[in-house]
This record gives structure tokens, sequence and C-alpha cells, in this order.
């Protein structure tokens, strides 16, 4: 059997296949169909958790009970689970536990370009990582043979175009998965970390570090391809397909399937083969810095770029100085994203946008898009649910500096559940009048609508109790007068409302709730809008808007039909009754 | 090295890029090439750029194209056509779409732009879809016409077209993609005539 799988769905068949059952994550470009693969398979639970911490330390209890578990995330979700990432290889884990970072380089939807290989050798776990669709389904059987065989958690790196590319993965069709589960032992004392009994697992890991290394060193996951003794290339993932594309069969390679611990052996035996050796590594110099620490001589981020995505062209124009000839380039105008025609935070961004003592503290999810033209409300994104902190921080600087702002904070339903209700219980306990907007959209939009705690359907279908944002705020201690909900298309009452709460002096809550414009647009509004260009004087206030709907067509304006979702937003901003109903 | 062949699909957001992708490398597949595909969304499902790389031969290693190596850039507007014109071989085709643009942005001044590529096959994409009765078909009248350029016979892509395309919308799809191999074919003809 064979099938044209992206590399995600390629991770989940794999661990489908190694048996492994309980499966807990939160979505994160490029990782999030990983997760929704796997959740259709007959067998297995899968769940979306409210933050990476909780996924693996949901994986970290399952594999600990006995069956083999996985979590995924993208490279800053590994960041919010780092404290029991670092802890999972010295409590151990009895069933196999495999983690997936997909890491992001060239920053296609992301904060930052960090490479998740680091982790491993800092939390002193084997590091695995595929380098195509095939590998990604083979590689993760492979993943829980090692976790188990030397009891630790595997972390297993993806990156984008690994996770998002499609190849042809052959497969067995008549599989039936062989349940075999670990028996838990009740009270093993590795599993409590306490100090005595992790300075012993500290000693204990150094030495299984060097079993794992001989085993690295021994294991077909790092094999040297034989060639031209001339030059020698080192290279992992996605770079190891680039090299064989610029190269063939002209150059030696050793692809490094696991390349943390360093298979130590095998490089001084390809070191001994070849004249010249590069290292062709995405992102940072990890393997390079691992043969060089052993004196091997070799060529790496001299000439190989430490920023952004390789490809091909790089890496041929790095190491051969050619280049293949093409056509000049046209410079066309870009189409950055913008936010959904219709969507609400349009209102609410509108709104706060008429206040220039406000300071807006954003967050991530699609309303980070509020920040860039032309809406440009939101002044700082920092990370997952750190808008909340953040305007604390801010708010405080004003009992020493006073700046006569008013300091707003800005965050998603699914982000204000990850990590946005500590900042909040953090706000309210220690009376930060700070100006707290949950954007609730019944849904985690950016990454493609997946199920979080308020929309009460779980990832596989069943029905839930939703939780109701409006009550946790209020046992967080937000006072029940401190509390707005409204509809942020409703732009008079999103300002009254926005005009009030900057003059509170205590924390205060607004719910600005709209169903995402994703979730219902199967559905054709009833109302459009149009231009009267008539009496419209070109005054391009609906165009501040950042509707997406709302276009310049020979240098009029007009409200394009087949995108107009009938807000009626941008009616309300007029100031000339021009924006009509269709 | 391999031979292999490789195709830009670019267009926008919502515009069927991503099926037109999907059936072309399913159709691959069920052909017993081996293939490759690298799509660009995620953040451009609101509006941005979408494009896709497609590559088939009998070995594939990279899933991403080379500058100056592709051998068809299939433009679902003009816009998103140049934007990867310089990924075009020497040697390479571009197909098209002559879809209107309806933003001052990316109107007008590009139009001359083409001039600069050997081998440009502009397809009334648009058009065509209209008059197969539905204007979000020319995705489909792209594919025909990339599927004529590539040599295709048309059998193959009907079976994989029945797989992949939603029962309700099979009809008007495959009438659309083969007026687009239809198109093309009449325009392959009239070079081979200017030609002689």
């Amino acid at each position: 059997m064979k099938a044209l799988m992206m590399g995600n769905e390629a991770i989940a068949r794999g661990a489908y296949e190694a048996n492994c059952k309980i499966i807990s994550s939160y979505p994160g470009t490029p990782s999030t169909e990983i997760v929704e693969s796997i959740s259709v398979y007959e067998g297995v639970y899968a769940e979306w958790a409210p933050n990476e911490k909780v996924a693996l330390e949901v994986a970290a209890g399952a594999c600990i009970a006995g069956i083999r578990s996985l979590t995924t995330m993208k490279h800053v979700g590994v960041n919010v689970a780092a404290d029991p990432l670092f802890n999972m290889t010295y409590e151990g884990v009895n069933a196999g536990l495999v983690i997936v970072s997909a890491d992001d380089p060239g920053i296609h939807s992301s904060q930052n370009e960090q490479d998740n290989r680091i982790y491993a050798s800092h939390a002193k776990m084997p590091l695995l990582e595929p380098t195509s669709s095939q590998e990604c389904k083979d590689m993760i059987l492979e993943a829980y043979e090692i976790s188990e065989r030397f009891n630790t958690p595997v972390l297993f790196r993806t990156t984008t175009r690994v996770s998002h590319s499609k190849g042809i993965v052959h497969f067995r069709e008549d599989l039936a998965v062989e349940e075999k589960f670990k028996t838990y032992k009740k009270n093993k004392l590795d599993r409590l970390l306490l100090p005595a009994i992790s300075r012993k697992r500290h000693l204990e890991i150094e030495a299984n570090l060097l079993d794992i290394q001989a085993y690295s060193n021994s294991s077909p996951l790092n094999v040297i391809e034989y060639s031209s003794p001339e030059i020698g290339i080192v290279t992992s993932g996605i770079s190891y397909q680039y090299v064989k594309e610029v190269f063939g069969d002209t150059v030696s390679v050793l692809k490094l399937g696991m390349s943390y611990p360093f298979p130590d052996e095998k490089a001084k035996e390809f070191a001994a083969w070849v004249k010249t050796i590069y290292v062709v590594e995405e992102g940072e110099p990890f393997i390079e810095t691992s043969l060089k620490a052993m004196g091997i001589a070799c060529t790496g981020k001299d000439i190989i770029p430490v920023c952004g995505e390789l490809n091909p062209e790089i890496i041929r124009k790095a190491i051969t100085r050619e280049e293949i000839g093409c056509y000049e380039g046209v410079n066309v105008p870009p189409r950055p994203p913008r936010l959904c025609a219709g969507c609400g935070y349009l209102g609410l961004y509108s709104a706060v946008k008429q206040h220039r003592d406000i300071i807006a503290a954003g967050d991530i999810g699609c309303y980070t898009l509020g920040g860039t033209e032309p809406i440009k409300a939101l002044d700082t994104v920092l990370c997952m649910g750190a808008s909340i902190s953040m305007a604390t921080g801010m708010q405080r600087t004003q009992d020493f500096k006073p700046m006569g702002k008013k300091v707003f904070a800005f965050i998603g339903d699914s982000t204000f559940f990850h990590s946005g209700m500590t900042g909040l219980l953090n706000a309210v306990y220690n009376k930060t009048p700070i100006v707290i907007c949950i954007l609730d959209n019944r849904s985690t939009s950016m990454t493609g609508n997946q199920e979080n705690p308020g929309t009460g359907r779980t990832l596989q279908g069943s029905t839930s109790e939703a939780i109701r944002i409006e009550d946790i705020v209020l046992a967080l201690g937000i006072k029940p007068d401190n509390l707005r909900i409204l509809d942020p298309t409703n732009l008079q009452e999103t300002q009254q409302c926005v005009d009030t709460a900057k003059l509170s002096t205590e924390p205060f809550v607004i719910i600005s709730r709209h169903p995402c414009e994703l979730l219902k647009s199967k559905a054709e509004p009833k109302n459009k809008y149009v231009i009267d260009n008539v009496t419209c004087v070109n005054c391009k206030k609906c165009t501040m808007l950042g509707c997406s709907a709302i276009k310049i067509v020979d240098r009029q304006i007009i409200i394009d039909q087949m995108d107009c979702k009938g807000c009626s937003i941008c009616q309300q901003v007029c100031p000339y009754d021009s924006i009509k109903e269709a | 090295m391999t031979a292999a062949t490789s195709i830009i699909l670019a267009g926008v957001g919502g515009k069927g890029v991503i099926t037109v992708t999907n059936v072309l490398s399913q159709g691959l597949v069920a052909l017993g090439y081996d293939v490759k595909v690298s799509e660009v969304h995620g953040m451009s499902q609101r509006g941005g750029s979408v494009h896709a790389q497609v590559r088939f031969g009998d070995k594939i290693y990279s899933p991403l194209i080379e500058m100056g190596t592709a051998d068809y850039i299939v433009g679902f507007d003009q816009i998103e056509a140049l934007r990867w014109g310089s990924f075009l071989k020497l040697e390479g085709r571009m197909l098209v779409n002559l879809a209107e643009l309806n933003e001052d942005t990316y109107k007008g001044k590009y139009d001359d732009s083409f001039s600069r590529y050997k081998h440009v096959t502009y397809v009334e994409g648009t058009a065509i879809a209209k008059e197969t009765g539905n204007v979000r078909n020319e995705n489909f009248v792209m594919l025909g016409a990339l599927l004529q350029a590539l040599g295709f016979e048309f059998d193959v892509w009907k079976s994989t077209m029945e797989k992949y395309i939603k029962k309700q919308y099979q009809e008007d799809s495959i009438l659309s993609l083969l007026r687009g191999m239809r198109e093309q074919r009449a325009v392959e003809e009239k070079e081979t005539v200017y030609e002689l």
C-alpha cells in the first residue's frame, strides 16, 4: 500500500502502527495535522490540551502508567513545555514517549526561528530527524523502540518542509496492531524527583547516554553513503534531500537520522574516508559543533546561513559557487495576510483606535494581524499568553513614571485558556488596573478552527460542557461590575464599553464575542453593503478598518460583493452615510 | 541527475490552488511516478498568496524547486505568476489565467512584464469557467491546460477527478478541465503552424 502523505500524516500513521494510544497536544503550525490525522484512527485517544505543558504532562502520565503516548507541538510550544520536558529524562518512561517538535525555519508562521535540536542535548534525550514523509513514518516506530529500550523520552524533530511537504509513503495495509502494554509498578522511587533521587538519576542518565551513543554509532538511522572521497557532506533532516538534489551520488554523505547523542565513531569513519568535509544543516551549527569538538575539520556555518530556510540553490551556491541562469524577477506587491472580511476583531480594534492614550499589548492568534497595516492597533506581541502579564508590567511602570496612558491587553479565547488565565489571576490579585479584552471567536482560528474548552466539542467529536469564559473571569476575582460582554460588530456599544473600561481604577474585563468568520462561511449573509459613489467623498475611513472586502478599484472605493459578509461595521464608521445595504 | 519535472502553481487563497495540486499530485502517483509536493499556506487563508510546488519523475529528492529550474509555472492570476517568474527555466513555459484583478494595487502596471519570458500561454480561464456554468472552476481550466501541455491523455485524470472531487461538483469540474485541455491544444497547434 502506498499513499501520498504529508510528513505530519506519516508521523500519525507511524505512531498508530507503533501502537501509540494516547495523544495530547496543543495546535501549532507546522505540527497541527499530526494530531488531526491520528485522531481519526480507530482505538486511539486523542485530545487538544489547553497548552503544551499540560499536553506533555498528560503524555508523561500515560507512558508511565504503561501505554505508548505522543505529544506534538511547534518549536515555541516546546518552550512552554520545557519544565516537564527536562524532567522527563530523569523520570524515565515505562512505555514509550515521543515528543514531536515541529520547527519553523524561515518563520512561515511563528514568532521566531529557534533550532530545537539544542533542547535534545540540553535535556539529554535522544534526537531523531526524519528527512522525508517515508522516514517520518518509519522513524516514529524506531523512536518508540529507542524510548523503551533506554527508558527515556525521544525528541522527534521535524521542520516545516518535512511536516508540510508530501511524498509517497509505503505502509502495510493489513495492519493488526499488536496491543502490547507495559505493567505499571506503583511507587517506583525513580519517579519521585526528590533531590536524593535526582542526583542518582543524573549519574544514571550520563551512563545511559553513553549506551545510546553506542547505539547511535551502530544504528542504520546514521548511514554513510560512500562515493567519491573528494567531498564529504554531513547532513540531517530536509537538508539531506537538498544535498542529494544538488550532488546526486557525486559526493559522499553522512546522513544523520539520530544526531544526538552524536555518533562519534561513525563520524570518525567518515572523516577518514573523505578529504574535505562540509556540514549542511538548517539553523544552528548543531552537527558542526559536535564534529569540531572531536577535532574534525569541517566547513559549515562559514558558508551556510544560520537564518532562514535552506534550499538546493543556497547549498549549490555555497559549495560549488555555481549559479543556474534564470529570468530577472518582477517586483510585484506582496499580499500580506489580513483579517477576514466580517471578522469581529475589526470592530473592537476600530473602537480602540479612537483613543490615543491606550497602550495595547497583543497576543498570539489571528488578532495579531490587528497590529499590521492598516489597523495598527497593537503595540506589542511577545508569546502565547503574554499580553495580560505584559500589560500588568506596563501599567506598573506608571506608578513611577506616569504616562497618562491606559494599558489594554488583547487575548483570544484559546490563548486565554492556554496561558492567559494565570496572567489575569496575577493582575486581579495584585490589583493592577488594566483592561483585558478577551477576543472570543468560539474557535482556535489561526491554526484552522480546532476545538478548545470554550467550544463545547472535543477533538474526537464528542460534546462537552463548554466552559464559560465569564465564569472563569469572575472566579479569578474580577468584580461583576468590572465585566462587560459585547458584540464587537455593534460599534456604538463597543465604543461606550471601551470608554467605561478606560476609566476603571480596578482590573476590568471586556469579553468581545463574535464567532469566527471561517466557522460560518458556508452561510451566505442576508444583507451585503455597497458604497454610494455619488455621496462618497473618498475620506478612506472605511479602508482604515482593514476589512479585506473593501478595495480601491479605478481609484474608487468599492465593497467586493463576493467577499462582503454583511457585518455592517463599515456602514457604522462612514461619516457621510455613503455605505448602504445592497 | 534524475529527470524530474517541476511545476509551480501560484494563486490567491480560496481560488482552488490546493485542490488542483491535490488532483495533480494524486494523478501523478496513480501513473506510477515518484512525487513530492510542497504547499505554502496557513496564514494565507486570509487573502494571502498561496503557491504549491509539484515535482515528479523516477526519483525525487527535494520538495522545493530551485530558482531557474521550473518547467511550468501555472499562474491563477497574472501577478502571482510573475511573483515566481525567476523560478522558471529559461526554456520553461508559463500558463497564465487572464482573470480580472479587482484591486488597484495589483492592476495594470505589470502587463508588459510577460514579454521577458520565452514561452507564455494566456488562458481565458475565468471566461471559459463561466461558460461551463461555474466561475469557480477556473482552477480546473488551468489544470486542463497544464495537463495538455505536459502531454497527458484525459483518461487517467477522469478517474482521479472522480476520486478527489465531490460528486455534486464533478461534472462541471471535468467539463472545465476538458475545455482547458482543448484551449491549450489549440494554442499548441497554432504554435506549430507559426514554426512552419
